[in-house]
């Protein structure tokens, strides 16, 4: 851990000072520099000798149901946590952490604010398996765990309240899947951000010849260098949007979900391995998107909303799974998440509705439109009337809500298509409104609110028929 | 007018509210008329050029306003806020023209809150706030004691329970 204290705090040391001689470059000779590098040994002895410190004074200790935290020399910083309050155990290495086998375990408890969060970085790989599945076999099976008897797999650690999702089921992404995740993810202005970026911050270091040149082959003098201005640019998008995709799939490379018990366990990455740990129950309200570019092959992604944890610094976990075949997703369902299910038929919003949700885009349309005029060519704008037409129509069509046994769902598009699940137990509150027009047509707008982070989240299916309304009004209430 | 849903929530905010609202409407229009105010007699010393009419045109939209803000509107906020605490649920219905109707399950709620400006508190009024995890709603106006006697009850039949959230 030592190690690893005072390599991180060297490194964060080293962008501000390279910075610094950077700017103040062309008053220093390079080989004035060199002669000075010792300079930074004393700095460098300095964290090391702070790290060690450090490492001696961070103590932690669990036994007995609960996990005690010590810091401090002068300041003395002691926490203890309740095992049952454990509600995320994170695990996560970076490329250093792997090389060294250690990783970094932060634990979060209920209740959220700073007391409930706790990070304890550079555990030993096996160490942090442990700590986690002592964590785990919480909230049911107390008197069964012991600190050493807890190395081995959790299906051992078994409880005899074993409840009826007593099941291990994992899913693996193939990588064939990650690439069409990435490929479809619609980013893929990577290559250009990172030009951009780097772009602006050199450019007061670039000598003036090179920028005339620069600036001199960019701009066209005949219409053959427009072509190939156009065919660059293409392949420069071509290469960007496959910088973006690779960007991904490093980013959520061999991507795996796991159930157990009541725990889901999902990791991801290849250089910045994520693991986290959530508990079920945290699970607010599950988001099955189809984005623009997923839709036409079936493809689709979920999310999920998740009752915020501590504050600082926040990881939520959002993502259930980055890409599904929409038939594999009833069977992953019923293996990973079985509290969640997909109806089976939903209640589409009334032929009457039609006419409310092409309005509504073709108004915004026209709001887009008519100040265009003003402009020269303002009338391509008219040209946005088709895409609202559909968009509306698109609307219309996928407007439905359904109720199943204790799960609402709402079927929605904003511009994305998403089916919203959600159990009646994390349902915060229930909203429906209407304004005149839809009172006279026996209409009326639906939402819901649920917990997410950092704040509530509200999903709504407008222009749900009234009988619709009162059924799930009545889903929803206690009488 | 047709009402949403069937049986709508009986109880009412206080018709106080009526004396304070009507007041705090007046009072914000006399400070909205101050722009039109400045600009045609004070602007128009500076800049000789600038019409007339523009002012008081302006004049007569807030007092248009005016009106329907400190007696119109809130004639038919009375009518047409409505409430019900049961044992397991509040159900609250506000809105005009948009109506509105919200159901807050007993057990969602985390915590309850009075607030009160000057103007309400001079009538003994106050507005009291419930909220969920996710969201806040309110009931503007009720009578002190009444906001509390609600808090009292709601308290008690409020139970979030760790595991539900």
């Amino acid at each position: 851990m030592i190690i690893m204290e005072a390599v991180r705090s060297f490194v964060y040391m080293l962008p501000p000072v390279f910075l610094f001689l950077l700017s103040i470059s062309e008053e220093i000779e390079l080989s004035a520099v060199l002669s000075y590098i010792w300079i930074l040994v004393i700095p460098a002895v300095a964290f090391f000798a702070l790290s060690t410190l450090r490492w001696y004074l961070y103590t932690y200790r669990y036994e007995e149901g609960y996990l005690h935290i010590k810091l401090g020399l002068i300041f003395k910083k002691e926490r203890s946590l309740k095992k049952e309050r454990v509600q995320t155990v994170n695990i996560r290495t970076g490329l250093l952490q792997r090389l060294l086998d250690v990783a970094t375990v932060r634990i979060e408890t209920a209740g959220g604010g700073m007391e409930s969060e706790v990070i304890l970085k550079a555990v030993k790989m096996e160490e942090a398996q442990r700590i986690r599945s002592y964590l785990e076999s919480g909230s049911k099976s107390r008197s069964h765990v012991d600190a050493e008897e807890s190395k081995g797999d959790i299906s051992d650690n078994v409880s005899e309240h074993d409840t009826e999702y007593g099941i291990t089921a994992s899913y693996v992404l193939p990588i064939r899947k990650i690439f069409l995740a990435g490929a479809t993810s619609g980013r893929f202005m990577l290559l250009f951000s990172f030009i951009a970026a780097a772009f602006s911050q050199f450019y007061p270091y670039i000598p003036e010849d090179i920028t005339d040149l620069l600036i001199e082959q960019l701009i066209p003098e005949s219409n053959t260098d427009i072509l190939l201005i156009v065919i660059i640019l293409l392949s420069l998008l071509l290469l960007s949007w496959l910088v973006s995709v690779l960007a991904y799939m490093v980013k959520y490379a061999n991507f795996s979900i796991r159930r157990q018990h009541e725990y889901l366990n999902i990791s991801w990455g290849m250089i910045e391995q994520k693991e986290f740990t959530l508990k079920v129950n945290r699970i607010q309200a599950l988001s099955i998107q189809e984005g623009l570019f997923r839709q036409p092959f079936g493809l689709c992604a979920i999310n999920s909303e998740v009752a915020g944890g501590g504050l600082r610094d926040q990881e939520y976990v959002t993502i259930i799974c980055p890409l599904l075949h929409k038939r594999e997703l009833a069977t992953f369902l019923e293996r990973i998440l079985p509290e969640y299910k997909i109806p089976t038929s939903m209640t589409s919003v009334p032929r009457r509705s039609r006419k409310r949700y092409l309005f509504r885009t073709f108004v915004t349309a026209i709001i887009i439109i008519l100040p265009m005029q003003l402009l020269p060519y303002g009338w391509l704008g008219l040209l946005l009337l088709l895409p609202a037409f559909m968009l509306g129509l698109s609307r219309y069509r996928t407007g439905a809500t359904s109720i199943d046994d204790k799960q609402l769902t709402f079927r929605f598009r904003n511009i994305n298509r998403y089916m919203v699940l959600m159990v009646q137990n994390h349902i915060q509150s229930l909203e429906s409104g209407s304004n005149p027009f839809q009172r006279k047509s026996d209409l009326s707008n639906i939402s819901t609110s649920v917990l997410s982070s950092p704040s509530g989240k509200i999903f709504h299916v407008d222009n749900v028929d009234d009988q619709e309304t009162k059924k799930i009004w009545k889903f929803f209430s206690g009488n | 007018m047709k009402t949403l849903l069937d049986n709508e929530p009986t109880e009412r905010i206080d018709p106080r509210a009526l004396k304070a609202w009507f007041i705090g409407g007046i009072l914000k229009g006399l400070l909205l008329l101050l722009i039109p105010v400045v600009y045609l007699v004070l602007l128009k010393d500076i800049f000789r050029s600038l019409p007339d009419i523009w002012g008081w045109i302006v004049v007569g939209v807030i007092v248009v306003y005016t009106i329907w803000d400190a007696i119109i509107a809130p004639q038919l906020r009375i009518r047409f806020w409505r409430y019900e605490i049961r044992e397991d649920e509040i159900d609250i219905q506000h809105g005009i023209f948009i109506i509105r109707r919200t159901l807050i399950p007993m057990i969602r709620v985390q915590h309850l809150d009075t607030e009160y400006g000057p103007l309400m508190r001079y009538f003994g009024l106050a507005t009291l706030s419930i909220s969920t995890a996710a969201t806040e709603h309110r009931i503007p106006a009720l009578s002190k004691e009444k906001s509390s006697q609600l808090m009292g009850e709601i308290a008690a039949l409020a139970r979030v329970s760790d595991e539900d959230v």
